[in-house]
């Protein structure tokens, strides 16, 4: 176990690494001059001398691989580059975001668990029951609506129905949770509606296959209730699954804080990114995608852990 | 009358067909009630999307300001939107956008995925482990931001939000036909063709293709409703397909935006035709899978979902 970690571990900086150069060299493949792809703006004529200027600013005169070594050594510095776009170095631009998408994300998870992992457990109990197939069809939809028409519905049913916008400032929880709460808690809602589907079919179908199996009769031909036998026995063997399918809905609902913060303008990262897409900001986007990247990485390796942690027949070698 | 006989047996020949593909058709209805309901969807948006001119009763671009934000009524059904064009109109047109480009991501992203994972299985060695590393960078990717990346690097318009979609699709694929592949390299037919001299090029799209087609039309079927969902949210996030061409995207974006000024139906329409795409391309995936693949049941098959 200790030394599969250890491989895991020392796999990640070499995966972020190739990560770097496929993201450096995309950027770097981008047709045309990247100093005019930086300031495009139709309306405005660059002068020659401006963007001789532009380039040298910017090292891009520099061969290939010196710019890759000097932004490469400065990444690991833990600069990350200037943002153009709010002229400001890019990490100050960040730092102040991560605490409402992480808020969101926090509340995607453990709501999305905390709803489906019960109605799915609700939905095996009474298989084949109106109650089993409404909570089906419920899932199938919040499947298939993609989460900006959830988003949208839940604005329009705000807006038309209580004639109410949620605040545009952003208030730290730890300050005023109350008014905090008001801001993030419809953007949440989005979230754990389509983290929640998911959780709800896995823990269906999986409650629906360990409950067939022989321990399962066992327990219940020695008489013990059937509370203990469904939450003790059959619970435990059917969450496994679930616990790794948390890593994957997390880098799902990692796309789905971006829409949902456009929507509800919450100033988080993704709202930082899709602003940064709009105007080209090349620095914080490819920041941000390589630190999105690590996260997911990191997050991989840890369900995989605690995989092996929680059920003790998987030994990794 | 040997003429009328040929006729007779020709005409007797063809009406058999038809009633045994009739016969077919409907035991498939029977069977798989829910993938035939699906085909059914897919069909209608497909014919929305050929079609749009003959189906549509209003020009999707004629404004009207003197129809802004027109309730639903007899004429337009669905409503007018913030510049008095027919919502039912525009709707009918954007299923030529979602549905293009969903198709076409789909097929160049799972084309490329199928051809890389195919190799990459066979060869081994170097270019396996190579395009295994890749494959572990994209993967820990949601495909809509290595999407929102891959817009803002070209020129916006259809073709670039294609390809951005495709790049997407890639990993997850790459990985399941790889897997596929690996299985069959080892069977004794392809040990028999080998000894016989075939050439890996032969081997590889005799033998080895053949056996993964079926994988590979219901990873197709199923990763369709995904493209369908990441090109409308790139439109809704307005880097997507250019504002002025609807889409269910861009119609949803200017729909709620103006929410606070009135039509507060705007985005539904939309909404709803994206939901029954979407949803008409998974449950006939779904049953495509059953019936061609049934070893992947439970599995989205590389199938993305935002």
């Amino acid at each position: 176990m200790r030394q599969y970690v250890i491989r895991r571990l020392l796999l990640i900086p070499v995966t972020m690494l190739l990560l770097s150069v496929v993201f450096f060299a995309m950027l770097r493949a981008i047709p045309g001059d990247t100093a005019l792809a930086i300031f495009a703006d139709p309306t405005e004529v660059m002068s020659e001398a401006w963007l001789i200027q532009i380039r040298e600013d910017l090292g891009l005169n520099r061969p290939l691989h010196v710019q890759y070594f000097d932004w490469m050594s400065h990444m690991l510095r833990g600069d990350l580059g200037f943002s153009f776009d709010w002229a400001r170095p890019v990490h100050e631009v960040l730092a102040g975001r991560i605490e409402p998408s992480f808020q969101l994300l926090v509340m995607g998870v453990v709501g999305g668990i905390g709803i489906g992992v019960p109605l799915g457990i609700l939905s095996a109990y009474k298989q084949d029951s109106p109650l089993d197939y409404s909570l089906r069809v419920t899932a199938i939809t919040g499947i298939t609506l993609p989460s900006f028409v959830v988003a949208a519905l839940v604005l329009i049913v705000l807006v038309s129905v209580w004639e109410w916008m949620p605040p545009l400032e952003f208030v730290s929880f730890t300050e005023d949770p109350a008014e905090n709460m008001k801001k993030m808690i419809f953007p949440a809602l989005v979230l754990i509606t389509h983290a929640a589907a998911p959780y709800m079919r896995l823990t269906r179908s999986q409650m629906l296959e360990v409950i067939r199996e022989d321990y399962i009769r066992t327990a219940r031909s020695k008489g013990l209730r059937e509370r203990v036998v469904v939450f003790r026995h059959a619970l435990r063997n059917a969450l496994l699954p679930v616990i790794t399918t948390t890593g994957l809905s997390l880098a799902y609902l990692i796309s789905g804080t971006v829409i949902v913060e456009s929507v509800f303008e919450v100033h988080g990262l993704g709202f930082a990114m899709l602003r940064a897409a709009q105007t080209r900001d090349y620095a914080t986007l490819q920041s941000m995608v390589l630190i999105i990247g690590a996260l997911v990485m990191i997050i991989n390796l840890l369900t995989d852990i605690a995989y092996g942690w929680i059920d003790p027949r998987i030994r990794y070698s | 009358m040997a003429g009328s006989t040929t006729e007779m047996f020709v005409g007797t020949s063809w009406q058999f067909r038809v009633q045994h593909q009739f016969r077919t058709l409907l035991k498939f209805v029977q069977t798989k009630p829910l993938a035939a309901f699906g085909a059914f969807l897919v069909i209608f948006m497909i014919a929305l999307a050929v079609f749009p001119n003959q189906i549509a009763p209003h020009e999707p671009d004629r404004p009207n300001l003197g129809e802004r934000y027109g309730a639903p009524n007899s004429e337009f059904l669905a409503g007018t939107d913030q510049l008095g064009r027919d919502v039912r109109s525009r709707t009918i047109h954007g299923a030529q956008v979602s549905v293009r480009i969903g198709i076409l991501s789909v097929l160049i992203g799972k084309t490329i995925a199928l051809v890389v994972g195919m190799m990459s299985a066979y060869f081994g060695g170097v270019v396996d482990l190579l395009v295994q590393r890749l494959v572990d960078v994209l993967i820990a990717f949601p495909g809509l931001i290595l999407a929102m990346f891959w817009v803002t690097l070209f020129d916006p318009g259809p073709w670039t939000v294609t390809f951005a979609i495709a790049v997407g699709l890639l990993p997850g694929s790459v990985r399941v036909v790889r897997s596929q592949v690996l299985a069959i390299r080892e069977y004794t037919y392809v040990e028999a063709a080998r000894a016989i001299g075939a050439s890996s090029s032969r081997i590889l799209l005799r033998h080895v293709f053949p056996n993964v087609t079926a994988l590979f039309i219901v990873i197709f079927s199923l990763s369709v409703g995904g493209a369908i969902i990441t090109e409308s949210s790139l439109s809704f996030l307005g880097i997507g397909i250019s504002q002025d061409i609807p889409t269910w995207g861009n119609m949803v974006r200017a729909g709620t935006r103006n929410l606070f000024i009135a039509g507060w139906w705007l985005p539904i329409p939309p909404s709803v035709a994206l939901a029954l795409t979407v949803y008409g391309f998974n449950l006939l995936g779904d049953g495509l899978r059953d019936v061609l693949d049934p070893r992947l049941r439970g599995s989205r098959a590389g199938g993305t979902r935002i």
